[in-house]
C-alpha cells in the first residue's frame, strides 16, 4: 500500500518536473531557431504529452502487441520524443490508417506520425515531413520454392496481391506487368494468408515491411526478391508548414544515426528477417523543408479545370460500367436464389423429416448472420485458404465469388418470402385437394404452390430490390469495379466534388428500384389470386 | 384488417425487404390461412402410417450417411489445409484474443446497434408520423426523405458519410459516425414506414369514432392512432435491431473496429482466418438468433 502510494507520487512529481523542464525554457529556445546550434529544442513545448500516429499492423515497423508498441517507427518516435524532454508515459500512441494520416495531422489530432509515411509530392499539398529517417524500396515477397519470379517484369499473367490503395500494385500494372492479376485486401495479413495457401504468388509492398511480415510467426518458407524496384523515403510527418519543428526533428534523428542508436534500432527490427537495409540509401540525407516549401510556394499554379462537373466526372470514371456489375450481380444472384429458394421451400414441406431439417437450419442460419461475413468468408477463406477459382481471370474470379455469396445469403430469404405466399393459400385449398385424393406431389405442385407463388410476388420483388442494394457488399469479396468501391476511390481522388458524386450514385439506385417496384406492384395485383 | 407481428417478422429481417415502399398501400398482408397447424407441411400429406413411417426413416438414415459423408470429406479438405492446426485454434480461442480483440470488437458493434437504433426510432416516429399527417407540407418532404433513404444502399451511405466526415475533419471518429449515420436513415426510414402502414391498417371506425367526438383529424392521429400502432410496432423494432447489428459488419468495409474488423486484425496477426471467422460467425449467429426467438416469443404475446 505505502510503496504504490510513494510510487504514485514518483510519477506525479515526473511529470510536474517534466513540465517544467518543457515549458521553462521557451523564451530561450525561441530565440534559437534559425541558428545553427546542434543542442535540440522541443518543437511542441507547453504540450504535456506527445501525440504520435503509428500503425499496428506492421510488425518490425509500426506494430501493437497487445498493450505495448513495437517496431522501427515507434524505436525513431521515442528517441526523438526523449530528445524533446518526453519521458516513455508521456507518449500517447495512436492508429494512423493510411487513408486517415493527412486528416489526423490537419486536424491536430496528433503531433507527429511515423507510420511508414513515403514522403511523396502528392503528400506534400496537404503536410510536411521532416527526416527520412529510413529508404526502403518496394520488393515482392513469394514462396521459397518458387524462382520464376525474379522482379516485377516476371509477374505477366501471375496472381499478386496488395493492400487496397497501394501505389506498389499499381507502379508495377503500369510500369513493368501489365497483364497481372491484382487482388487487393484491407490487410497484409489477409494476403500473406493467400501467398501462403498458393491462391496468389505474390505480395508487394515496400521490403523492410514485407521483411517483417516473412519473418512473423505462422508466416513459414517467404523470400523476399531482393530486387526493390522503388524508392520509398519514409518521413516524419507533422502539420503542414511548421519548419522548426522539421529542423528539430532533423537535429534528433541525426543524433540518433551518429551515436550509432539508429543502426542498432534497425538490427534490432529486421533480426531474424535476413533483410539489409540498402546501404547506398541508408542513411538518407535530410531534405531542407523551408527550401521545398518555398519551391512549392513558387510552383504552385491554381489548377483551375472544371473538376466538379457531371462531364468530368463520367468521363474520368467508368460509372456506368460499374452500375453495370452491380446489376449482373443482382440478375445472376437473383436467377440462383430463385432456383436455390425454391427448393429449400419444397424441402420444408416435405414429408420427409430430415431434409425439412436441413432446409430450415440452413435458412434459420443464413438469415442470422451478416452479408459482410459471407462476402469475406468467400473471398478469404474460399479462395485465399482453399483456391476455390473460377477463372484464371481475377475480376472474373470475383465476380462469380460474390454471386455465390449472395446467391447462399437470399436465397434463406426468398424460401421465406415464398413460405408467406405460401400462408396466403387458404387452408380450404390444401383440404379441398386432399379430399380429392390427391397425393403430396399433386397438392404440393398443382395446388398449393402455384397460388403460393402468385401471392409471394411483393415479398420476392422486395427481395430482388434489397438483393441489388446488397450487391455493392460484393466490396467486401474484392469486386473492386461494382458502385461502392468505385464512388469511394472518386471521393479519395477527387473530393471537392464529394456532394455531387454521391447524388449520381445514389439517384442511380433511386433510378433502377422505382421501375422494379412498379412492376413488383402491377405483377403483384395482376397475379395474386383474387378471393 | 389487423397487421400480424408475425407476418412482419419474416420479411423485415433482410435488409430493405420491406420493400422500396413504392408498393401502394393496398398491397395487404393476408391473413395467414395455412397458419392453423404449426407445421404447414402435415396439412399437405397424411399423417404417415407403418410402412411410411419406415421409409422416412429409411431416407432420413441415408440423408443422415449423405451428411456425415459430406462433413468427413469437408474435414478431409480442412486438414489437408493444415486448418486443425491446434496453434491455430488456439491463438482464435486465446483469452488474448478474447480481450484483445472479440470484446473490444463486439462491444463496438453493440454499442453502435444500440445508439442507432434508439435514434432511428426518433427518426421513424418522426418522419412516419409527418407522413400521415393531412397537410402535404408535411408530407411531401418526409415521403421524399424517407423514399430516398430506402432505396439507397446502406454501404453507399456509409462510405459517403465516412469520406465526408474525414473531409470536414471529424477524425478518427468519423467511421463511428458514418455507421451511425447510415443506419440511422435506413432503419429510420423503415421503422417510418412500419408506423404508417400501422396506422393505415387500424380499423377505420377508430378515425371515424373520434371525428365524430369532435377531434381534429392531426389531433386524431396523434391521440389515437398512432399510439396504437405504435404498440403493435414493439416486435417489429426488435427485430429491425438485428438488421442493425448485421448490418454494422458493412463498417469493417469502411475500417470501423466492430467484430468483423477485429476479428480480421486478429487473423491477419495469426494467420487463422478460418478459425477466427467461424468464431466470429457463431457470435454473430448467436446474438441475432437470440434477438429473433425472443421477438418470435414476444410476437406471440402482443399479438393477443
Amino acid at each position: 500500500m505505502r510503496s504504490r502510494l510513494r510510487s504514485v507520487i514518483m510519477y506525479m512529481l515526473t511529470i510536474m518536473l517534466t513540465l517544467m523542464i518543457s515549458t521553462a525554457p521557451t523564451s530561450i529556445a525561441r530565440a534559437d531557431v534559425g541558428t545553427n546550434d546542434e543542442a535540440i529544442h522541443n518543437p511542441f513545448r507547453g504540450q504535456a504529452t506527445l501525440r504520435i500516429g503509428i500503425k499496428y499492423d506492421q510488425p518490425g515497423l509500426s506494430f501493437k502487441d497487445g498493450g505495448t508498441f513495437t517496431g522501427l517507427d515507434v524505436d525513431v518516435a521515442k528517441y526523438i520524443a526523449s530528445e524533446f524532454g518526453y519521458a516513455e508515459e508521456q507518449l500517447i500512441f495512436k492508429e494512423a490508417p493510411a487513408k486517415q494520416r493527412e486528416t489526423l495531422l490537419q486536424q491536430n489530432d496528433v503531433d507527429m506520425i511515423l507510420a511508414t509515411y513515403s514522403i511523396s509530392e502528392k503528400r506534400r499539398e496537404m503536410v510536411s515531413f521532416a527526416g527520412p529517417y529510413f529508404v526502403a524500396g518496394q520488393d515482392l515477397l513469394v514462396r521459397k520454392g518458387d524462382d520464376s519470379i525474379t522482379g516485377p517484369e516476371s509477374l505477366d499473367g501471375r496472381n499478386l496481391c496488395s493492400v487496397t490503395g497501394s501505389t506498389s500494385a499499381q507502379t508495377i500494372k503500369d510500369k513493368f506487368a501489365k497483364s497481372v492479376n491484382l487482388m487487393e485486401q484491407p490487410g497484409y495479413g489477409d494476403c500473406i494468408s493467400a501467398l501462403q495457401s498458393g491462391a496468389v504468388d505474390a505480395v508487394t509492398t515496400d521490403d523492410i515491411i514485407l521483411a517483417g511480415l516473412a519473418a512473423q510467426k505462422g508466416a513459414v518458407d517467404l523470400k523476399l526478391v531482393g530486387k526493390p524496384f522503388t524508392q520509398e523515403k519514409y518521413g516524419v510527418g507533422i502539420k503542414k508548414g511548421e519548419v522548426e519543428a522539421a529542423v528539430e526533428i532533423n537535429k534528433a534523428i541525426q543524433k540518433m544515426i551518429d551515436s550509432g542508436e539508429w543502426l542498432r534500432a534497425v538490427e534490432k527490427n529486421t533480426r531474424g528477417t535476413n533483410f539489409q537495409p540498402n546501404p547506398q540509401t541508408n542513411p538518407s540525407a535530410f531534405e531542407d523543408l523551408g527550401i521545398i516549401e518555398a519551391q512549392r510556394e513558387a510552383l504552385s499554379v491554381d489548377a483551375n479545370e472544371d473538376n466538379n462537373s457531371l462531364s468530368y466526372l463520367f468521363a474520368k470514371y467508368d460509372i456506368l460500367g460499374s452500375f453495370l456489375v452491380n446489376i449482373e450481380l443482382m440478375l445472376f444472384s437473383g436467377l440462383f436464389s430463385l432456383l436455390l429458394g425454391v427448393l429449400l421451400l419444397i424441402f420444408r414441406i416435405v414429408p420427409l423429416s430430415s431434409l425439412r431439417l436441413l432446409a430450415s437450419s440452413f435458412v434459420e442460419f443464413f438469415r442470422n448472420i451478416p452479408l459482410t461475413i459471407v462476402m469475406v468468408f468467400m473471398a478469404l477463406v474460399v479462395f485465399s485458404q482453399f483456391k476455390f477459382t473460377v477463372s484464371d481471370n481475377f475480376d472474373v474470379n470475383f465476380f462469380w465469388l460474390a454471386v455465390i455469396g449472395l446467391t447462399l445469403y437470399h436465397s434463406a430469404f426468398v424460401c421465406e418470402a415464398l413460405r408467406s405466399g405460401v400462408n396466403t393459400v387458404p387452408l380450404g385449398q390444401a383440404e379441398a385437394a386432399r379430399s380429392l385424393g390427391l397425393g403430396f406431389r399433386a397438392t404440393a405442385f398443382k395446388v398449393i404452390l402455384p397460388q403460393a407463388f402468385r401471392g409471394s410476388i411483393a415479398p420476392l420483388g422486395n427481395t430482388l430490390i434489397a438483393l441489388l442494394k446488397n450487391t455493392t457488399v460484393a466490396a467486401a469479396a474484392s469486386v473492386a469495379t461494382e458502385t461502392s468501391s468505385l464512388m469511394s476511390n472518386m471521393i479519395e481522388f477527387d473530393p471537392q466534388a464529394i456532394l455531387l458524386i454521391f447524388s449520381i450514385f445514389a439517384l442511380g439506385y433511386v433510378i433502377i428500384i422505382i421501375p422494379i417496384g412498379l412492376l413488383t406492384t402491377h405483377f403483384s395485383d395482376r397475379l395474386a389470386v383474387k378471393r | 384488417m389487423k397487421l400480424h407481428a408475425s407476418d412482419l417478422s419474416v420479411e423485415s429481417l433482410a435488409p430493405g425487404v420491406e420493400g422500396s415502399g413504392l408498393l401502394p398501400e393496398n398491397v395487404k398482408i393476408q391473413t395467414p390461412a395455412l397458419h392453423r397447424p404449426k407445421d404447414k407441411g402435415t396439412l399437405l400429406f397424411d399423417i404417415p402410417g407403418k410402412k411410411a413411417l419406415r421409409k422416412i426413416r429409411v431416407f432420413n438414415i441415408l440423408g443422415g450417411i449423405l451428411l456425415i459423408m459430406l462433413l468427413i470429406w469437408i474435414g478431409m479438405v480442412l486438414a489437408s489445409n493444415g486448418q486443425f492446426a491446434p496453434e491455430l485454434w488456439g491463438n482464435a480461442l486465446s483469452v488474448d484474443a478474447w480481450t484483445n480483440f472479440y470484446i473490444p470488437g463486439l462491444l463496438s458493434t453493440l454499442e453502435v446497434s444500440v445508439l442507432a437504433i434508439l435514434a432511428s426510432i426518433l427518426f421513424g416516429l418522426f418522419f412516419g408520423s409527418l407522413r400521415v399527417l393531412p397537410s402535404r407540407i408535411c408530407r411531401a418532404p418526409s415521403a421524399t426523405i424517407v423514399e430516398f433513404s430506402r432505396a439507397v444502399p446502406v454501404l453507399l451511405f456509409m462510405v459517403f458519410f465516412w469520406r465526408f466526415f474525414s473531409l470536414i475533419g471529424v477524425g478518427e471518429a468519423s467511421s463511428f459516425w458514418a455507421v451511425f449515420f447510415g443506419l440511422l436513415l435506413y432503419n429510420g426510414s423503415v421503422i417510418a414506414e412500419l408506423l404508417r402502414s400501422g396506422v393505415n391498417n387500424l380499423p377505420k371506425g377508430q378515425r371515424e369514432a373520434s371525428l365524430s367526438l369532435g377531434l381534429t383529424r392531426t389531433q386524431s392521429l396523434l391521440k389515437v392512432e398512432l399510439p396504437q400502432s405504435v404498440k403493435s410496432m414493439i416486435p417489429a423494432l426488435v427485430t429491425q435491431l438485428v438488421v442493425v447489428l448485421k448490418d454494422t459488419a458493412l463498417g469493417s468495409i469502411i475500417m470501423y473496429t466492430d467484430l468483423l474488423q477485429e476479428t480480421r486484425r486478429l487473423a491477419s496477426a495469426n494467420f487463422n482466418v478460418l478459425q477466427a471467422m467461424t468464431i466470429a460467425t457463431l457470435l454473430y449467429f448467436a446474438i441475432c438468433f437470440a434477438l429473433t426467438r425472443a421477438v418470435e416469443h414476444f410476437a406471440d404475446k402482443w399479438g393477443k
